[in-house]
């Protein structure tokens, strides 16, 4: 089920209009990246896909159903189109429960239905706990997973995600990322992902639709625009943050051995850390090692397969481990590397114990 | 748990004092100067029982037709950007701006027996004088900005993006009006009501014009008044005070509970 648009929307006056979007593109099921700047059109452009905006012109086909075409007048309103949404700014509806809200969309379904599929969705998004909590009564990670599952409750057939996680920290959109992988491989529909974070955009998307004051053009996943880089959350000091549970002591090997969560791999940490505690592990990017084959003799414990999901600068990659987490690598720049580890190649990474530290708090 | 220093000059007590003195000193000297035995002879007396329950009946029926007809417009006013938006929001504040007997005089040219529409509408028996729906229309005309006004500002409180989330989420306007809009600034809604109910309880100037009988408790007040002076309208004016009292505290209860609601407009509390 493909999404194909090609349509024009503008503000202010005909003759001399404020801003005027053009778009032209398609996405197939699976994360389209929407990246630009701000202003650039892309939270319209998303407005006019769920139809909450009216493009003056052009067609929006969704899996062969058309949505919108200003020709043959045809505009099927929101309810109609099968589309989730999460937008930037917060909407859980304060006034009901946590439960309530991802089971709104749901009123046709029969009782036992609907409270299978809201189940599933809250374990899914680990809030199961949370139910019966007010939005207000929740954290700001629990909050986004709350609004992501809601959006994804009626099963739609498109999904619209602006910047849903931007309020983040790393290690919570990590771990929410993780478990929205979890639901497309269940659930291939095309998800236009609006962000700003050059890291979330590689990571994340089979294409990268790039626009620009108003205009968009399709294009592959590399290269982003020339400052991507420059983001600030992309730089070469760059923290992988993990969320954990310490799972053994290793007396023996002064060592902790922790299962990154949601679903993760196993690592060990220094020292003892307790038994069966909730931990965060800080790993810099400049610390992990990339290997392309499989390492040998090796006096280092952590090493883990995964997968080159992005390059957002020469010398950094992002690597998906198997368990869908994401780590940013930064290569050694003394090395001719930055012409290896291209994007799609798996690899291994080697976190060395020592440079694993768990944060307070 | 220890205050914040307030940020206000202590000059500025006084005039809030005087203030309070002069609504506060003439509640109490009604309270102190009537006696029980007095009241009791004031409101067993039959024509006070009628006045009470033509003012009841006429606000109650004056508040719901308000909220039907003021909380849709008060919605419009928040949401849609028609064309004149601003001479209309300006033309629901006119009737707070005029004197009530100004209003209770349009009312009776407009509406009155020898105008067009009082004409058309006695051939339906609906006489827009001397008669309960003549209170009520007069209470209305005085008191229905108070609904407007606040249904508006409290769905421009509420944040259009559920709305709009609630629409792809399956609802239609309609349904996303009644499942999300109404349930978020009921508060506000109900305490606009409780203030559009004692103001039309308390109304005079306009129904004074239009509906002298059947008396309303402030007409029959007035009617008192004249007749046999203030000792003997003590005690109803001290009935008008504890039923707009008892309105107050509904306000103030309802305000308290807005305060406090969790108004989760922004993720949690907690992060």
């Amino acid at each position: 089920m493909a999404l194909k648009a090609a349509f024009t929307k503008r503000f202010g006056r005909a003759g001399s209009p404020l801003f005027a979007l053009d778009v032209a593109f398609e996405a197939a099921p699976g994360v389209s990246v929407l990246f630009g700047p701000s202003g650039a059109g892309k939270t319209t452009t998303l407005r006019c896909l769920a139809g909450l905006l009216q493009p003056e012109s052009g067609t929006i086909v969704l899996g062969g159903r058309v949505l919108f075409d200003a020709e043959k007048n045809i505009d099927l309103p929101p309810r109609q189109r099968s589309v989730g949404c999460v937008f930037q700014r917060p909407a859980l509806f304060p006034h009901l429960t946590v439960e309530e809200n991802v089971s709104y969309a749901l009123r046709n379904l029969s009782r036992p239905a609907k409270e299978r599929v809201v189940r599933e969705l809250l374990e899914l998004f680990g809030i199961a706990s949370l139910a019966q909590r007010l939005p207000g009564e929740i954290s700001g990670g629990e909050y986004q997973r709350a609004a992501l599952a809601r959006a994804l409750a009626p099963g739609p057939a498109l999904l619209l995600l602006d910047e849903p996680l931007a309020a983040l920290d790393w290690p919570t959109r990590q771990q929410i990322l993780a478990e929205l992988q979890q639901w497309l491989r269940r659930h291939p529909v095309p998800v236009l992902y609006v962000t700003h974070d050059p890291y979330e955009a590689v990571a994340l998307g089979q294409q990268v639709l790039v626009i620009e004051r108003g205009r968009l053009r399709q294009g592959p996943p590399q290269p982003l625009p020339q400052g991507a880089a420059e983001n600030p959350g992309c730089h070469g000091d760059a923290e992988n943050v993990f969320e954990a549970e310490t799972i053994a002591v290793l007396p023996d090997r002064q060592a902790t051995l922790c299962r990154l969560l949601p679903n993760g791999e196993t690592i060990e940490v220094p020292f003892d850390a307790g038994h069966g505690l909730r931990v965060r592990i800080a790993v810099a990017a400049r610390d992990i090692l990339l290997a392309s084959e499989t390492p040998r003799g090796l006096a280092v414990n952590n090493v883990l397969p995964g997968i080159v999901v992005g390059c957002p600068a020469p010398h950094e990659r992002v690597v998906r481990s198997h368990s869908g987490l994401l780590w940013r690598v930064v290569l050694d720049t003394g090395t001719s590397s930055q012409t290896a580890f291209s994007n799609g190649q798996p690899v291994w990474l080697i976190v060395p114990r020592h440079r694993c530290r768990i944060l307070p708090g | 748990m220890s205050l914040p220093r307030s940020p206000v000059p202590k000059v500025f007590w006084i005039p809030a004092a005087i203030l309070v003195l002069f609504f506060f000193y003439p509640v109490v000297r009604v309270l102190g100067g009537v006696g029980w035995t007095h009241l009791q002879k004031a409101w067993g007396d039959p024509q006070v029982k009628q006045a009470v329950l033509v003012s009841l009946e006429t606000s109650t029926a004056a508040t719901l037709l308000m909220s039907v007809l003021g909380i849709p417009a008060g919605y419009l006013l928040a949401r849609s950007n028609f064309p004149g938006r601003g001479v209309v929001t300006a033309l629901m504040y006119l009737p707070l701006m005029l004197p009530p007997l100004v209003g209770g005089v349009l009312l009776l040219a407009v509406y009155g027996p020898y105008s067009t529409v009082g004409e058309w509408l006695a051939r339906w028996n609906i006489t827009l004088t001397g008669s309960l729906p003549a209170i009520v229309a007069a209470q209305m005309f005085v008191a229905a900005p108070y609904v407007v006004v606040t249904a508006r500002a409290s769905f421009l409180a509420v944040d259009p993006e559920m709305e709009l989330i609630a629409e792809t989420l399956g609802d239609t306007r309609w349904q996303a009006f009644w499942r999300i809009a109404l349930p978020l600034a009921w508060r506000g809604l109900a305490a606009g009501l409780a203030l559009a109910w004692v103001r039309s309880l308390g109304e005079f100037g306009a129904t004074l014009v239009v509906a002298y009988t059947p008396h309303t408790l402030p007409i029959w007040l007035w009617a008192v008044l004249t007749s046999e002076g203030v000792q003997a309208a003590l005690p109803l004016a001290l009935l008008l005070l504890l039923l707009g009292m008892a309105a107050l505290a509904a306000v103030a209860v309802l305000g308290e509970l807005r305060a406090g609601a969790p108004h989760g407009s922004r993720p949690g509390g907690r992060s």
